[in-house]
């Protein structure tokens, strides 16, 4: 999904960690340089800098792919004043950000294409502007249509905070695809476990309900969706569970050799 | 081959009390804990399959090998020497049928349920069935397993195929179970009475 994501594509990376913004950002944006493609980094100076020592680390010379055009840092409050000039998201401002850099980068031929990643969204919502930050990524969902570019997205967020649920539901929704964690296996592992000792096995009625979930429209990793179905099917549990996932993802990192022994 | 096969039958029997017809081309799921309750879904699967002209063929895994699966079809009143002998049986267990296969790709595997589709339909029988029972699988099998399923989930539509995959539900989490849904038509369910299909968005 980062390194070649699908196009269109709008991802969106849910994080509570700087280092993982910094590598996976820093892959998505190695391989669009590796493919000869543009690519569009919009962020804050400390995940900019970051993604720069993640790039340095895998040998990409950023200085000078941004000195050729190929490699374009923008700061995300600066985006910000542009395509929101009063406050609110101007559609054909935005659409313009996309527009100049794809035929400033690929007019010529000099690129095959752009891919694309930002924050803009996940800032507007923690300065408390959650609609602002849903219309950016209407917007963009409908960029990535418009120019069939990828574009991934970062939104700071406790993956096990069911207080963070309704946004970050509501963020997964305006996106193709959901990235909800660096590490899949230990994800996995620590949402089946708690559900396994705070619900029991799925089976008879959580079946049922398991197999008539409308879930997302959007693509998503098993053990996301499942905390999504719990939420909402059975909600007493929602908390207790979260709690436990994050124990045991928390000791997972910090201790992989012993992380799921029961 | 199209033209006999427009003449048959779109439906056939389960077998299951309270499911009855399936449409072929249903690639159907079952999570069970016990030996006992996967025979219980499996037998007379089976039973109807071969009522039904099927060519059945069951590759066993534990809790149920393929000596305790043929010893279960023969309580049940079934011919099995006879029916194996017909070609219309066959009971394997996975080692021997993957010792034969070898290292296949999911999309091997899939052409090759395809080919025993052909060669049942040639030799007359109605259609196919089939199941697998997956306790071999490691966690680290789990994506690759994960995409041969979507692909049987798409290759079999429209075939004369029946499929019913079986899951130990002590094996799966929540994930695994919503991960196999979604890559099945329907999951055959086994409340306190009788059978259901469960269909619906995941599936």
């Amino acid at each position: 999904m980062l390194a070649s994501p699908p196009r269109p594509s709008h991802v969106v990376q849910i994080y509570d960690c700087h280092d993982f913004v910094a590598s996976a950002v820093g892959h998505f944006a190695a391989e669009g340089l590796q493919l000869g493609e543009a690519v569009l980094l919009v962020g804050s100076d400390g995940h900019l800098a970051g993604v720069r020592r993640a790039l340095a680390r895998r040998g990409v010379d950023a200085e000078a792919a941004a000195r050729h055009g190929q490699l374009i840092f923008s700061d995300v409050h600066q985006a910000l004043r542009s395509t929101c000039p009063n406050g609110t998201v101007e559609p054909a401002l935005y659409d313009a950000m996309f527009s100049g850099a794809i035929q400033k980068a690929c007019g010529d031929g000099k690129f095959a294409t752009l891919r694309c990643w930002g924050e803009m969204s996940s800032t507007l919502y923690h300065q408390g502007d959650r609609q602002g930050a849903l219309e950016i990524e209407k917007l963009a969902q409908g960029i990535t249509r418009k120019y069939r570019i990828p574009i991934h997205c970062s939104f700071l967020c406790d993956r096990f905070d069911s207080l963070a649920y309704n946004g970050m539901q509501e963020m997964c929704s305006c996106h193709s695809h959901v990235i909800p964690a660096d590490d899949y296996v230990q994800h996995r592992l620590a949402v089946n476990r708690a559900i396994a000792e705070v619900v029991g096995g799925i089976r008879g009625s959580l079946l049922q309900s398991l197999s008539t979930w409308k879930g997302l429209d959007c693509d998503l990793p098993s053990s996301q969706a499942v905390l999504f179905w719990l939420r909402e099917s059975l909600p007493e549990h929602f908390d207790e569970v979260l709690a436990r996932a994050k124990a045991y993802q928390t000791q997972a990192s910090s201790d992989p050799e012993r992380s799921f022994s029961t | 081959m199209n033209a006999s096969r427009g003449r048959q039958p779109l439906l056939t029997d389960c077998g299951l009390p309270g499911v009855r017809d399936i449409p072929f081309g249903v690639h159907m799921c079952n999570f069970y804990r016990t030996r006992e309750e996967l025979a219980q879904a499996l037998v007379p699967y089976f039973l109807a399959g071969l009522r039904s002209h099927e060519r059945c063929i069951w590759i066993t895994a534990d809790p149920l090998l393929a000596v305790d699966a043929k010893a279960m079809l023969r309580e049940a009143g079934l011919q099995v020497d006879k029916a194996i002998a017909d070609g219309a049986l066959v009971v394997r267990d996975f080692t021997d049928w993957y010792a034969e296969q070898g290292t296949l790709k999911g999309s091997q595997v899939v052409d090759l349920w395809l080919a025993e589709e052909a060669h049942a339909l040639a030799a007359g029988f109605s259609g196919l069935r089939i199941t697998g029972n997956v306790t071999f699988l490691r966690p680290e099998d789990w994506p690759l397993f994960m995409e041969y399923e979507a692909l049987v989930d798409r290759a079999f539509l429209g075939r004369r195929i029946v499929t019913l995959c079986t899951y130990r539900l002590g094996d799966c989490g929540a994930t695994e179970v919503l991960d196999v849904m979604q890559r099945h038509s329907c999951t055959l369910d086994h409340p306190d009475q009788g059978w259901q299909i469960l269909t619906g968005n995941a599936a």
